[in-house]
């Protein structure tokens, strides 16, 4: 049972990796990426788990424990308070707490700016806009969905006077498309799936692949609304084109955008039949369910009798 | 058609600029001060300053018989960039997450060949 758990973990952190997921219904990508992000943060806990066994059946971690600090160091260890079972108890507790504060870390830095953007609306919003929207200053091209509890989209004055009424119309979608799917909790989740599991590689890639095909949902979910790509695409390049050389970050997923516009210049609206939209949420369940069960052994791990973390102690 | 949508968000920019300059006007006062070449009809210019207040950019207000027109946000606030400042300290990663936007985060290389397709995409838009 263990090895296929760590079997299908394992597939699930490689496989996105070697297939051609650019090609596949976006949903399923963004299931397979998400999947992925999951099995890496349970491959994490379970490599964290094996080592609170494993690490106090060592023959080094017997030694560092029953080695009698005060007697080799004796001024250092003696101010220090350094005894085996410290030594001991750190070596346990350090990889777990790394994690966790990278978990707390990531997911600070996610609420943090969803804050941030809610005193920018309360500070600078000048009204509503189209559809629901709320206007914001600035002249560059900037649709977006904004926040985490209550989701707004945000348009800016120079996205309303330079978008002509199609190009609007589809980007407003495309924006209500990320809420209405809920992608922000997606991409939540990822976060903190990356912050537990960054120690692997591929962790940053897996999560801009997520947020890249959770982008081309929106524009599939707008496009089905609106058959109108090759204004949607326009918008993109129109947005790209006003972007500030500030906000033009380098990022591992740098050539997203481009491939987005690529897509929805050679391909007309994409219509996926209610069967393999019903296929598509399975397998989501099933890669969902696969990357839990992944890292199901830790709490078995942890649930372990006491005996088994056997640490000696130096005699005083 | 396209072409008239384009043409008209040109024209979009230059009645706001209108608008800036000399306040709140109907929509003679506002076509009056339209350079001559830029001069357009009187219902297209009406037309446009409606899309502009549908939009939300613009304020209308009944005066006597006439419309007045009255920008929602002044030209400093359409010339900053506040909402990219003010997440400025954020990690790239949370602003991804807090802030969805249309085009994300970008390579300089990457800019410079959405620039190009923008103009092929026109093309096969006007068509």
């Amino acid at each position: 049972m263990t090895t296929v758990a760590l079997a299908v973990g394992l597939a699930l952190i490689v496989l996105p990796h070697t297939l051609q997921l650019r090609r596949v219904e976006p949903a399923w990508a963004a299931a397979l990426w998400f999947a992925s992000l999951l099995a890496r943060a349970g491959a994490v806990l379970v490599v964290i788990g094996w080592m609170v066994i494993l690490i106090p059946r060592s023959d080094a971690f017997v030694a560092a424990t029953q080695w009698c600090w005060h007697a080799v160091l004796p001024y250092i260890a003696t101010h220090l308070n350094l005894t085996g079972h410290g030594v001991g108890d750190a070596a346990l507790l350090l990889p777990l707490i790394a994690v966790g504060i990278s978990a707390a870390a990531t997911t600070y830095g996610v609420v943090r700016a969803a804050r941030m953007v809610r005193r920018y609306l309360r500070r600078f919003s000048l009204g509503p806009g189209p559809r629901g929207s709320v206007i914001v200053p600035g002249r560059e091209i900037l649709l977006a969905a904004a926040g985490i509890r209550r989701p707004q989209v945000l348009v800016s004055a120079g996205a309303l006077l330079h978008l002509d009424d199609d190009e609007l119309a589809v980007g407003l979608e495309h924006e209500r498309a990320h809420i209405a799917r809920r992608h922000r909790w997606l991409l939540l989740a990822g976060e903190v799936a990356r912050g537990l599991g960054r120690a692997m590689p591929g962790a940053s890639a897996a999560m801009n692949e997520l947020r890249f095909h959770l982008e081309r949902d929106a524009d599939h979910w707008a496009l089905r609304r609106r058959d109108d790509p090759l204004a949607l695409a326009s918008v993109i390049c129109k947005a790209a084109a006003t972007a500030l050389p500030i906000g033009a970050i380098a990022s591992l997923g740098g050539a997203n955008v481009a491939a987005r516009v690529t897509e929805l210049m050679d391909k007309r609206t994409p219509t996926p039949g209610v069967r393999r939209r019903l296929a598509g949420r399975l397998l989501a369940v099933g890669l969902a369910a696969a990357a839990v069960g992944a890292a199901a052994p830790v709490p078995g791990a942890m649930a372990l009798p006491a005996g088994t973390n056997d640490i000696r102690h130096c005699p005083d | 058609m396209k072409h008239d949508a384009s043409f008209k968000g040109d024209l979009q920019a230059e009645l706001m600029r209108v608008l800036w300059t000399v306040g709140p006007g109907t929509v003679e006062a506002v076509r009056s001060r339209l350079p001559e070449a830029q001069r357009s009809a009187y219902t297209t210019v009406q037309t446009v300053l409606n899309r502009l207040a549908e939009r939300g950019l613009l304020e209308r207000e009944r005066q006597g018989k006439s419309l007045v027109y009255r920008p929602v946000l002044s030209e400093a606030e359409y010339v900053s960039s506040s909402i990219r400042r003010t997440l400025s300290s954020a990690s790239s990663s949370a602003k991804a997450a807090a802030l969805a936007e249309i085009i994300g985060s970008l390579e300089t290389a990457e800019l410079d060949d959405l620039r190009q397709r923008s103009k092929a995409i026109e093309d096969r838009r006007d068509r």
